[in-house]
């Protein structure tokens, strides 16, 4: 991945990271503070067993002094192939793709970097003489994004330039307007979007925020329906992937490849990619981020007043508060051109934010849940979001090997409410509810009820004209939990208020973390290895023997 | 498998084009009622004088109207039809498609072509609908429903009494009128699925394997939470 950087590219460049990287991690005293571990929309506040192994992510890297500047060099100096402007001319057809509402999260402070690249993109069209351009939030199953999403996200000039006609969401379940690219050499369907297909130039705009995201997945499943999906939202692809965000080890990616490669073939396609610090918190909730032994009294107070006003809320209001506070990202990399060369720097700027070395697997993972995930965005985080964030997204956040042993004890902190946004996951209640009571076997799934889910006209329904995922969806979460299922060998809820809810899910649970690290203490001896993860903000684990 | 035996798996396995889905139609899928299909017909009906006396009638005779649809829906229905005495069953039938074009048309929800088109690739598609047959028989065949339950009115001599033929499409009957609709064609109900917005709809929503209830009122939405139905959120 490594390359002469060019000056623009240099110009690009974050600084080095900062010396925060080297305390990542944290060995538990008699002496050290509580931790402080998230519990879905609200903390636990623990003293952990001496010995116990904190990791936390990385510090922020330092953020581009003049994103807008490395947005015009990267589109003047693109990776791969001419600079933009030399591919217009007027008349022609463009369509933008951009990605959805599940990047980043929480929202960022305005502007969101998809505004800061459109506003100089479009500018650039018109200039060239392109006025008929398309923009398409690249959904793929996703929910579509409400008008007041999509606002914020692009921005107030383009949103009253372009919206509703030429700004939309895509749907995937519209017949008439997806179209065939033919298979891959694996047999893959790959269908996308009609308008995208039939444009003279395809241009996406990404957020990558972690390393799964961006490169041929932008178009290649942002854009397409679900026979695409069919050949890479499988079990079996997630039990092969080592692990999804580890895109060279990863089954998922390179499917996805596969389907992206045949969309280049076939389609002019310009990538604007951007990579963002992990600054997930702003001023007043920056303490998240610390080391709590290093907290000052002022962190200490502004930790006991969050506690104080979250705990008066309901908890609707607190979902409302944790979810509207923007989170202050930076962009730390811009970089544009063809597919492959343009994603593999903005891959290297993620990695050199996230990756933090650990040496050793532990015996018992202790993991806090937050508020939010990429498929709830101004929503509840329901059971199936949790396991997914515990067995998919934060177990995967590794390279090298898993952070737990095989056969470990995971330690999920979250209260696991049987708690469904009816709008947003219809599908995902009779998932839980129906499904799960049969069987947890992700194969049995696949087989038996996928594709009745997936065709069901109800549930297309409402994510074609409602605000629902796909009624799919449901399945590609518990997919996305399989390779951490069958890796972990335990899971323990701690602070599980509704066990049955638990249960369901094949986990066990306690009322407490304590009580939760006696159980797995039944497991792995008496001294086993605990390690806790204080994510988010987002790190990666590096893990070696 | 555990639990097998319960149907779940079974209905998992059921192929495309097996499943007849039976819609409601005023809410469901139009933005319709009763009065709108009669205030046309009214307004359609002949002579300047006849037209002044009809419309005239229901405006003194909405308020009526309005208590007895909260009060008890098969009675509305009834005094309602009560005003269609006396026009010919001919000028009905034809002013049907101008009906469509001026009155159901533009009031179709922005999902209904979309709704229909995917629920048609399970199967067969029937309207259950408590409006007059000839009123909703040009959505009928544009849309491509099988076949549509639909409330018949009485006629002597090619001029509608005012009366409706039993069975009346409402209520508890719209669930009797699918079961023999489909034992009619040999359909097994557990296959079928049923859509409609009303409470007063949970019959024709409880005879299906299936069921989904269409941006439902809080009492509705909470019926169908406990019935385990859908609930579908459209714009």
């Amino acid at each position: 991945m490594t390359k002469e950087r060019t000056p623009t590219e240099a110009a690009a460049q974050p600084s080095a990271a900062p010396p925060g990287h080297a305390r990542t991690i944290v060995h538990i005293d008699k002496r050290s503070a509580k931790r402080i571990v998230w519990y879905g929309d609200g903390f636990m506040h623990e003293r952990l067993p001496v010995g116990t192994r904190v990791i936390y992510p990385p510090q922020p890297l330092k953020g581009l002094p003049d994103p807008d500047r490395a947005i015009r060099q990267a589109l003047v100096r693109p990776e791969g192939g001419d600079p933009l402007h030399a591919r217009l001319r007027p008349g022609m057809r463009v369509t933008i793709a951009l990605d959805d509402i599940s990047v980043p999260l929480p929202q960022m402070v305005r502007p969101d970097a998809r505004e800061r690249v459109l506003g100089i993109l479009i500018p650039l069209l018109h200039d060239h003489g392109v006025d008929d351009i398309h923009l398409i939030v690249a959904t793929c199953f996703h929910r579509r994004m409400t008008p007041g999403e999509i606002r914020r996200m692009v921005g107030e000039r383009v949103y009253k330039e372009f919206w509703p006609d030429r700004l939309y969401n895509h749907d995937g379940e519209d017949r008439a307007n997806m179209v065939s690219l033919g298979k891959t050499r694996h047999g893959e369907e790959v269908t996308i979007n009609r308008r995208a297909a039939e444009s003279d130039l395809v241009i996406y705009v990404n957020i990558n925020l972690v390393p799964m995201d961006g490169g041929h997945k932008s178009v290649g499943v942002g854009l397409c329906g679900y026979r695409t999906l069919q050949a890479h939202h499988t079990p079996q692809a997630i039990l092969d992937s080592d692990s999804y965000m580890d895109p060279d080890h990863s089954e998922l990616h390179h499917s996805v490849n596969r389907i992206g490669k045949v969309v280049d073939q076939q389609l002019p396609v310009f990538h604007i990619e951007t990579a963002l610090n992990n600054r997930m918190y702003g001023e007043t909730l920056s303490f998240l981020g610390k080391n709590e032994d290093t907290f000052t009294d002022l962190d200490r107070a502004k930790f006991a007043a969050t506690q104080a006003t979250l705990s008066r809320l309901s908890p609707a209001l607190r979902r409302e508060f944790l979810q509207r506070v923007p989170s202050p990202y930076e962009v730390i990399g811009v970089h544009a051109g063809t597919t492959e060369a343009c994603h593999a720097p903005i891959l290297d700027a993620c990695f050199r934010q996230y990756a933090v070395d650990v040496r050793g697997q532990a015996d018992i993972l202790i993991m806090g849940i937050p508020f939010i995930s990429p498929y709830n965005v101004n929503s509840t985080l329901n059971p199936l979001l949790v396991q997914v964030l515990a067995l998919g997204y934060l177990h995967n956040l590794y390279r090298g090997r898993p952070l737990l042993k095989k056969g470990g004890t995971l330690i999920v902190c979250h209260p696991l409410h049987d708690d469904f946004n009816a709008e947003h996951h219809p599908s995902y209640v009779e998932f839980f509810h129906r499904l799960l009571p049969e069987t947890r076997d992700s194969f049995e799934l696949q087989k038996h009820y996928e594709e009745r889910f997936a065709t069901d006209p109800g549930y297309i329904a409402m994510y074609r004209k409602g605000y629902a995922y796909h009624g799919v969806h449901p399945f590609y979460m518990w997919y996305w939990g399989e390779n951490g299922r069958k890796h972990v060998g335990r899971v323990i809820a701690a602070g599980c208020q509704q066990p049955y809810v638990a249960e369901r899910m094949g986990w066990e649970w306690s009322s407490t973390l304590t009580e939760a690290l006696d159980m797995a203490r039944e497991s792995h001896g008496r001294d086993p290895e605990i390690t806790m993860l204080h994510f988010p903000p987002l790190g990666l684990c590096d893990v070696s023997a | 498998m555990p639990g097998s035996r319960d149907g779940l798996l079974e209905a998992g396995r059921v192929g495309a084009g097996h499943a007849p889905t039976f819609f409601d139609f005023d809410g469901t899928l139009a933005d319709t009622n009763l009065v709108h299909v009669y205030a046309f017909y009214a307004r359609h009906c002949g002579r300047l004088s006849s037209v002044a006396g009809r419309l005239a009638n229901l405006a003194v005779l909405a308020p009526t109207f309005h208590l007895l649809d909260a009060y008890h829906r098969v009675d509305f229905a009834r005094a309602l039809f009560g005003l269609y005495r006396g026009m010919s069953r001919d000028r009905l039938e034809r002013l049907s498609e101008d009906l469509y074009a001026q009155v159901i048309e533009p009031r179709l929800m922005t999902y209904t072509a979309a709704f229909l088109e995917t629920a048609r690739e399970h199967g067969p598609l029937v309207l259950v609908t408590g409006a007059p047959d000839f009123s909703v028989a040009p959505f009928v065949r544009r849309f491509g429903f099988e076949g549509a339950i639909a409330t018949r009115l009485e006629f002597r001599d090619g001029m509608a009494t005012g009366r409706m033929l039993e069975p009346v499409v409402f209520g508890s009957n719209k669930g009797r009128l699918i079961r023999e609709y489909a034992a009619a064609r040999g359909w097994d109900l557990e296959e079928a699925r049923a859509y409609a917005d009303s409470a007063s709809d949970q019959a024709m929503l409880g005879v299906v394997g299936r069921a989904g209830v269409v941006n439902p009122t809080t009492r509705l939405a909470r019926i169908a939470r406990d019935y385990g139905w859908q609930i579908l959120r459209l714009e």
